[in-house]
């Protein structure tokens, strides 16, 4: 059954007959087929995001703004040399065992699915976690109905590149009232291969809850491009946990936008830790369209070597007391780069609403950038909205309390920078995923 | 005090004035017309190169596509140049009547007579009235319009006009202002001097369609110290009027410069302005200002601080009512160690005004132990209203240094009114004492008279807000 296509072939570049393979090899509909001709169309028509504009292209202006102080890094990135492998998963995996303290898993190797597993209880109650690829053949009017409906592909280039080619990721389905109680976890590993575009979706039912957490590894020393389309659609009073790690190899262009849309009485949390990738972009967007929704974002980041990290936090308050708070918290050392943009918008209707957003960065070499766009766009009166960002480096005060306890410089430093990032991880309430932050962040500091 | 309640005449800021004119160019703009412009004033051949090449590099800039909306800005149909009937008036009395009573309205000769020291009025394009104390022109302080300047001390305008500070090159708007550039003052303070009383001139824009160009330069000689206020205003129209003024302030070792600017255009101006301080060396560079009036403004004040110990303080009050699109904001630009600013911007909106702050703080490589403190508040009035803030921060060195953001953005409080109205203020004294506690931090640092005119609109604009709060 596995269909095997050698991508190392030189003759195989982008193009609308791969993708038109791709597909038929994978057996999708004929609508998901169009999708990826659409998207793929949308993506030969737009520019590469550039924020400066040039005298000579006038006529073929295209301002991106939110794109400033990234776009300088595309000029040596050329998007045709990222083929994805056409090699996926028979379709018929068989399921491992269960992994304690996790209500399911699912495990992706390269774009293919090594193993999957859902409780019984939890299938019986009328839950769907698959692979996205799976579920597509599975429950194509459900996958129809979500996909791409939140993150269209005209988004930008890369997510219409991601439309055209998407290959890995998740699809959860949970049915009104049902709670997961245990997390459910996606992995994700890569260790060879040019090009992932993993796409999820989360539907959560009314009154439904569920923690879900994605972690992304790799060992590649290869050039390779990652995107990640997240989308998450939250019916009245359901209750999402989204937590995150990405950890990626240090060649890897990544740029992920995970999206979630809230109806009345619902809320997300997002807790993501953004580690790795030669040149990472994550954005995290929460549209609150239905009145008392609420929304919670949580990143940490900490950049070393020569790293450029990009965050973007869009909240859009739509409706009636609609709530939304934002931490951001990152180190920089060596000679890498963070870019942060926050943004929260207050629409006329968002009467009653309160929004917050602060960020923190921490400079811990003389060579790290750090650059900040927050920004306010209010249209009610009745609101409470702030924000607050702040630089600074190790605070002298700090160290020199550590080290009069005994303490050497570097440990203070390193308990220091630790426990700055402590607030947000204590907020999970997960203990192995706390560990497992920890772990990293240490790691992050030490290496 | 607050229930003494003042009754503004509207009209008073808006008055229309009979025009008189003995020379002015042919609406739009092409290279005859700052020919023609240059001729008018006689200039010497250097400028008039200046003003070419000005204009070549606004041909090729593009219009920005951020910001508010330009799309209804022609600059085909403004008349870039005017010049009025009387020339340089050095007294009160050689003014002829009806400028003078446009003066009187806005209370300059008030001022004059009390306390200032020079004082220079802009009608249309050309300065019409200034006057300087006998005793600081011996102190070697030079105060006069920038087109005299040009003819007068040639070597100090070639040093500094548009060249270091704010180059033509620096955006479309600058570009325009250097071609057709009229007016403006220009003020030199030699070494140690500190000018003991304020210079002070007044804008005043007259015609409809006009566009208004005026260039203002404060040199202020190592340990010295000067304070400069300009107030602006221009009566109603229909027509859309283009104000592009450039200010440029050069700040020496140890030297202090306070420039405060009121500014009550009419709301059928579009205000687009490129002001900038080059501060060196443990100089103190202060930007006040409050602006109610225009329909569009985009004005980003800016400090590059580029010596030791330097300092920058820029407050603003902005409002905005019915119509109006501001933008305000700050660059701080930092490539010195040791330096610190610290901006406090405040805006209030109402009757469906959008007030923005955009600002910009960068900290260059060497700029160690450099300490910066923005914080941005907006008061919405109603719910019609927009507020926005997108402050830019790149912090390019890590070495001690300090940076910091802060912006609140909300309505009245509802506790705070309730206080005020169980103490017997009606709603509209209560809100109106509440709104001026909001500015006070600003409204402190501003000339007596200033603060009188600017809580006038201010409360204005707060009695045409509907009854109830909220």
């Amino acid at each position: 059954m596995a269909n095997n296509y050698n991508s190392s072939d030189d003759k195989m570049s982008l193009s609308i007959n791969l993708i038109k393979e791709i597909s038929r090899l994978r057996k999708e509909p004929e609508w998901m087929m169009e999708k990826r001709i659409k998207a793929w169309k949308i993506f030969e028509d737009l520019p590469m995001p550039q924020w400066r504009y040039f005298e000579e292209e006038k006529s073929k202006l295209h301002y991106a703004e939110e794109w400033k102080y990234t776009s300088q890094y595309f000029s040596g990135l050329n998007l045709s040399k990222f083929v994805p492998s056409i090699e996926f998963e028979d379709l018929s995996t068989k399921e491992l065992k269960e992994k304690r303290k996790r209500s399911g898993f699912l495990v992706q190797k390269n774009s293919r699915t090594v193993s999957i597993a859902l409780k019984d209880d939890l299938k019986n109650k009328g839950v769907i976690f698959s692979s996205l690829r799976t579920a597509l053949i599975d429950y194509p009017e459900l996958v129809k109905k979500y996909f791409m409906e939140l993150v269209p592909p005209s988004e930008d280039k890369f997510t219409a590149l991601h439309g055209a080619l998407w290959n890995g990721g998740a699809f959860l389905y949970v049915p009104s009232d049902v709670e997961l109680n245990l997390p459910l976890q996606s992995s994700y590993y890569v260790t060879s291969g040019k090009a992932f575009f993993n796409h999820t979706l989360i539907i959560a039912e009314p009154n439904s809850s569920i923690t879900y957490f994605e972690d992304y590894k790799s060992n590649s020393q290869e050039q390779a491009l990652h995107t990640e389309v997240v989308e998450i659609y939250l019916k009245k009073g359901s209750k999402v946990n989204f937590y995150a790690i990405q950890d990626w190899g240090n060649k890897i262009y990544n740029f992920s936008i995970r999206r979630s849309l809230l109806d009345n009485d619902s809320i997300i949390n997002y807790i993501i830790g953004f580690f790795g990738g030669k040149l990472s972009r994550t954005s995290l967007d929460s549209l609150l369209k239905g009145s008392n929704a609420k929304s919670n974002n949580f990143v940490m980041f900490f950049g070393r070597e020569n790293q450029h990290l990009d965050i973007n936090t869009n909240t859009f308050h739509e409706a009636k007391n609609t709530n939304s708070q934002t931490l951001v918290k990152g180190g920089l050392k060596d000679d890498a780069t963070s870019v942060y943009r926050g943004k929260i918008k207050i629409d006329r209707e968002a009467s009653r609403s309160d929004a917050n957003l602060s960020e923190r960065v921490l400079l811990l070499s003389d060579k790290a950038h750090s650059y900040a766009v927050p920004s306010l766009e209010i249209e009610n009166n009745e609101v409470k909205a702030g924000h607050g960002i702040a630089v600074s480096q190790i605070d002298d005060d700090q160290l020199f309390y550590l080290m009069s306890r005994g303490l050497k410089r570097v440990d203070a430093e390193k308990l220091i920078v630790q426990g700055f990032f402590e607030p947000i991880i204590q907020l999970m309430p997960v203990n192995d995923l706390r560990l497992k932050f920890q772990s990293i962040i240490r790691d992050r500091i030490e290496r | 005090m607050a229930s003494d309640k003042m009754i503004i005449d509207e009209s008073k800021y808006e008055a229309k004035i009979p025009v008189r004119y003995v020379f002015k160019t042919e609406p739009g703009l092409t290279e005859r017309t700052i020919r023609e412009i240059s001729s008018e004033k006689n200039e010497p051949d250097w400028m008039l190169k200046r003003r070419l090449k000005s204009f070549e590099i606004f041909k090729s800039k593009p219009m920005p596509t951020w910001g508010p909306d330009l799309s209804e800005l022609d600059f085909d149909k403004i008349t870039f140049y005017i010049k009025p009937e009387e020339r340089k008036a050095s007294s009160w009395e050689e003014l002829p009547q009806d400028i003078r009573e446009t003066f009187d309205r806005l209370g300059i000769p008030e001022y004059e007579r009390r306390f200032l020291g020079g004082s220079g009025a802009m009608y249309e394009s050309e300065v019409v009235y200034s006057k300087l104390k006998k005793e600081l022109r011996e102190m070697g302080v030079i105060f006069t319009d920038t087109d005299t300047a040009v003819k007068e001390y040639p070597e100090l305008v070639k040093e500094y006009f548009m060249t270091e500070c704010v180059p033509p090159s620096d955006n479309k708007f600058a570009a325009l202002h250097g071609a057709v550039w009229s007016g403006g003052s220009f003020i030199y303070v030699p070494p140690y001097v500190k000018v003991p009383v304020p210079l002070q001139i007044y804008f005043v824009m007259a015609q409809e369609a006009e566009g208004q160009f005026e260039h203002t330069i404060i040199i202020a000689e190592e340990g010295s110290e000067v304070n400069y206020i300009e107030g602006c205003s221009a009566p109603r129209y229909s027509k859309s009027s283009l104000h592009s003024g450039v200010v440029e302030i050069f700040t020496k070792k140890n030297a202090r410069v306070r420039y405060t600017s009121i500014q009550n255009w009419s709301k059928s101006i579009y205000n687009l302005n490129t002001k900038r301080a080059l501060v060196d060396e443990n100089g103190v560079v202060e930007w006040i200002s409050g602006t109610m009036g225009s329909k569009v403004t985009m004005l980003y004040p800016g400090s590059v601080l580029r010596g030791k110990g330097a300092r920058a303080e820029h407050l603003t009050i902005g409002f905005a009512g019915k119509g109006q699109y501001k933008e305000g904001g700050a660059k701080i630009m930092i490539s010195a160690p040791y330096t610190s600013a610290k901006v406090i911007a405040k805006s209030i909106c109402a009757n469906g005004g959008v007030m923005g702050y955009r600002g910009l703080v960068k900290i260059n490589k060497g700029a160690v132990g450099s300490k910066v403190n923005v914080r941005c508040d907006a008061l919405l009035m109603d719910s019609s209203s927009k507020s926005f803030t997108i402050p830019y921060n790149e912090i390019n060195e890590s070495k001690e240094v300090i940076v910091s953001h802060e912006a609140f953005a909300g309505k009245i409080d509802e506790n705070h009114l309730f206080y005020l109205m169980s103490r017997g203020l009606n709603e509209e004294e209560a809100k109106a004492l509440i709104v001026r506690g909001f500015i006070e931090p600003i409204m402190k640092k501003l000339p007596f008279e200033y603060a009188v005119e600017l809580n006038r609109l201010i409360e204005l604009e707060i009695s045409k807000l509907p009854g109830a709060v909220g």
